[in-house]
């Protein structure tokens, strides 16, 4: 089987240099047929990859313990499901992994576009394929996972060797969420491959219209929606799993991961002034330039162990590779960019600073500054170190520092600049759009105040999320009401029909919505309390309203691994609330512990148990967290996600029906009322 | 350049500057040297009270766990420093034995590091040292099985 999966990589590898050939040559010598056939082969090798990762995986479900890759990453006890995520435990299997998602992208790419953008298609099918031989041939020199293991006597003989087990799966990727986790953020990072693919098509093409803006809008939003899924899952999976109390440690992996979503974001908005307005074209291309090189960047970091962190399960020889395939990325693409200048040329200028125009510039500035922070501080160790020869590294304090106003500056946009006129609002159609909002917000921001949020940042960071939330209820609410005096339709069924007419700018705002959820999360951070005392059975710990209380401790030997847990008893105010079971794991096959912390979550506050060790004495070292308003940011990660599926469906179009015909004409009066207030903005 | 436009360099500039000057001042405060046992030593007599973070093996027998305290030994061949843990974090699952160790904190002089904050991460010396009763011998490496293409299918 390995056999198989070594010739179905070494095939896909050969595909994709024909696809490649077939598409630049069938270019040039106008032939259409070579050109299909080239499009074609980037379809067999979705097809080629697939059998490999599909032998890959039978390896590790048979544990064929005579493949390096298996009994590196998987043991005879672990359980069927971590098995599969074994393929994307280690190194090889995620590069192949990040190659098999890119094919898939490819094909389906090639398959919706084969009638379509004749003149671009073969460009985008060799950008794609050009980024996917990148990955495979890392997969077939470099990384194989189908290697086998093999012993070497003293003469130099090498032999076959079959493991009697497997060194077993990190036993901190033995999570459900860190399952999934790997294969969502991927989907994410490859995914901007395809609208940097039609960025370059375009400009190789010479078509620089914004049809390969329009047409990658839905891939960049998938690509956005699995990436921004796979940093909060990301976090949660800290947070569950890593036992020190957080969700976000700007661990140089996160920040991998971070990095092109912020880029990405910038993307998603700054496509907007291009669509209505022609400008902003070279920024565009700049900027999808850099969410794909953050991408790959991403990957390096991740893989690389550069920088060292406590995720890179990864250190290896491969960054010299993605250093190279980076730079030539950088070069070719801006060399292209350069030489296409004179068809970038900007439509539209700038009017005033209170417009719309200028409310996306500042977003992307804000967005770049955001990446570039998080960029300087994640590669400060190994800057440093080519330059003065000395490491010099930042940490979470600094970070914060930087990050958290530009933060609050993103959230305070994220009010304001859906509400803004393009061109330019005047004063009273500001006072129009904000005096509602910001009464709330200030009225809100003092009650906070006089309540006892004593913390500067934190009532900014609750007055801000007040603010946005009013703009965007008001929104809503001015749109349903205009659909309601015209249909007669009843408030929420007007607001369904509102957000599915209309479906990118209302999907936008229920996003908006997510991230002010988001931000009253981070908030919560504020507020942390920790205490760390020892227990025996029968003591207790207060923390804030809370009591806990040390019922019974145990040990258990499971299949894969032994388990010391303690039951403890949640009290708060005196009643009881909940059981807690923190344990301590320790996997046999990497003679590696663990703690699997207990939490009780509510909307309020998560309550955050470790049972950290056992003391000399012989008492439990109990690590105990209040974390507050932590839900909010898992939440606001799914209403994001539901805001971007909802912008990702295709505008409900008026019918011919009766009921329809009136809903038309409610549309049409929906419309004025938008450009009526576009009119008094400007 | 038209006076209308210099609004629109004026103002991202004041702001570029603002988070320049923001995020210059926290380096300034929060900036850590990371260095190497012996890195730490050769720079000793010039450190003063700044926060550094030192990298090394821990070895293996010197942990000792005590209230509120954690003591154990990192090296660098042959160079050796003792470590006073008293950070508030719980030690990470990762510190044992051989484990190389990121100790973050300042050095008091003689051998002797106080860290507030402690990171781990699992070396590979170990893995080969214990394999879980597999004995693999330290020469073993992985060749590519590519030579028998189709012969096991």
């Amino acid at each position: 089987m390995a056999q198989l999966g070594q010739f179905a990589l070494a095939l896909a590898f050969t595909v994709t240099v024909y696809a490649i050939a077939a598409s630049l040559y069938g270019i040039r010598i106008k032939n259409d047929r070579l050109i299909a056939s080239g499009r074609n082969a980037g379809i067999g090798v979705f097809a080629s990859l697939t059998v490999a990762i599909a032998c890959l995986g039978y390896l590790f479900l048979v544990s064929d313990f005579s493949i390096g890759y298996i009994q590196g990453n998987s043991n005879r006890d672990l359980p069927l499901f971590y098995k599969i995520a074994g393929i994307w435990g280690g190194q090889e299997g995620s590069l192949l992994l990040w190659g098999w998602l890119l094919s898939f992208y490819a094909s389906l790419v090639f398959i919706q576009n084969r009638k379509r953008h004749t003149a671009m298609m073969p460009y985008v099918v060799a950008v794609l394929m050009a980024t996917s031989i990148f990955f495979t041939s890392l997969n077939l020199f470099v990384a194989n996972p189908f290697n086998e293991l093999v012993t070497v006597a003293g003469d130099g003989t090498m032999r076959a060797f079959t493991a009697a087990d497997g060194r077993g799966l990190n036993p901190l990727l033995q999570y459900f969420m860190m399952v999934i986790h790997p294969p969502i953020l991927y989907l994410g990072l490859v995914g901007f491959s395809v609208p940097f693919a039609f960025a370059m098509a375009a400009m190789a093409s010479r078509q620089l219209g914004d049809t390969w803006i329009r047409t990658t809008r839905r891939w960049t939003m998938i690509s956005w929606f699995f990436l921004g899924t796979g940093v909060v899952l990301g976090g949660a999976w800290a947070y569950v799993e890593l036992g020190w109390g957080g969700y976000w440690a700007w661990d140089p992996v996160e920040n991998a991961s971070l990095m092109p979503w912020l880029l990405g974001t910038a993307f998603l908005h700054s496509v907007m002034i291009q669509e209505k307005k022609g400008m902003m074209k070279v920024w565009n291309m700049v900027l999808v330039i850099l969410t794909y090189t953050a991408a790959i960047f991403g990957t390096f970091l991740t893989r690389s162990g550069i920088v060292s962190s406590v995720h890179a399960f990864a250190q290896s020889s491969i960054g010299g590779y993605f250093l190279a395939f980076i730079i030539l990325i950088v070069a070719g693409s801006f060399y292209l960019l350069f030489g296409r200048l004179s068809y970038l040329k900007t439509e539209n200028t700038m009017e005033s600073l209170v417009s719309r125009e200028s409310g996306f510039m500042l977003n992307n500035l804000l967005f770049v500054a955001a990446c570039f922070a998080v960029l300087f501080g994640t590669m400060l160790p190994v800057f440093s170190e080519w330059i003065q020869g000395v490491k010099v590294t930042v940490a979470t304090p600094w970070f914060n520092t930087i990050m958290i106003p530009i933060g609050l500056g993103l959230l305070f946009m994220t009010g304001v600049g859906p509400l803004l006129a393009w061109r330019r609002s005047s004063p009273s159609s500001l006072k129009r759009a904000f005096l509602f909002p910001v009464t709330v917000a200030l009225m809100g921001g003092i009650a906070l105040g006089i309540s006892g949020v004593d913390n500067a940042y934190a009532l900014i960071s609750l007055t801000l999320a007040i603010f946005v939330a009013m703009t965007i209820f008001q929104e809503f609410y001015k749109g349903a009401r205009a659909r309601r005096s015209t249909t007669g339709e009843g408030l929420i069924e007007a607001l369904i029909n509102l957000t599915l007419r209309n479906t990118r700018r209302y999907g936008g705002y229920i996003v908006h919505f997510g991230i002010v959820l988001i931000f009253i999360g981070f908030t919560g951070q504020a507020f942390t309390v920790e205490v760390q005392e020892e227990v025996d059975v029968g003591d207790t710990i207060t923390i804030g309203p809370y009591l806990l209380r040390a019922d019974n401790f145990g040990s258990q030997e499971m299949v894969n691994y032994d388990r010391t847990w303690a039951e403890v008893s949640l009290f708060k105010n005196g009643v009881q609330v909940a059981n807690m079971f923190p344990e301590i794991r320790f996997y046999r096959a990497l003679e590696q512990q663990t703690h699997e912390v207990s939490i009780r979550a509510t909307l309020q506050d998560d309550l955050y148990l470790v049972f950290a060790g056992v003391s000399e004495n012989n008492r439990a070292i109990m690590q105990v967290y209040r974390n507050p308003l932590v839900s909010w940011v898992w939440i606001g990660g799914f209403v994001i996600g539901l805001g971007t599926l909802i912008a990702l469906l295709p505008n409900k179009g008026p019918g011919t029906s009766r009921k329809e015909k009136k809903e038309k004409v409610a549309h049409q009066k929906e419309t004025d009322e938008t450009r009526k207030t576009e009119k008094v903005h400007a | 350049m038209s006076r209308k436009q210099l609004k629109f360099i004026l103002g991202p500039s004041v702001i570029v500057l603002a988070l320049t000057w923001i995020g210059y001042s926290a380096f300034q405060e929060t900036r850590a040297y990371f260095q190497t046992v012996s890195e730490l030593y050769a720079m000793a007599d010039t450190l003063g009270n700044e926060r550094l973070k030192v990298v090394g093996e821990v070895v293996p027998g010197s942990i000792q766990k005590g209230a509120g305290q954690v003591d154990f030994v990192i090296s660098e061949g042959d160079q050796l420093l003792t470590v006073h843990y008293v950070g508030t974090d719980p030690l990470p699952d990762t510190f044992r034995d051989y484990a190389e160790a990121v100790v973050d904190g300042a050095y008091n002089g003689n051998g002797v590091f106080t860290a507030t904050k402690l990171q781990a991460k699992c070396a590979s010396k170990y893995e080969r040292e214990t394999e879980a009763g597999i004995v693999i011998p330290e020469t073993t490496q992985l060749v590519p099985s590519a030579p028998n293409i189709g012969s096991g299918l």
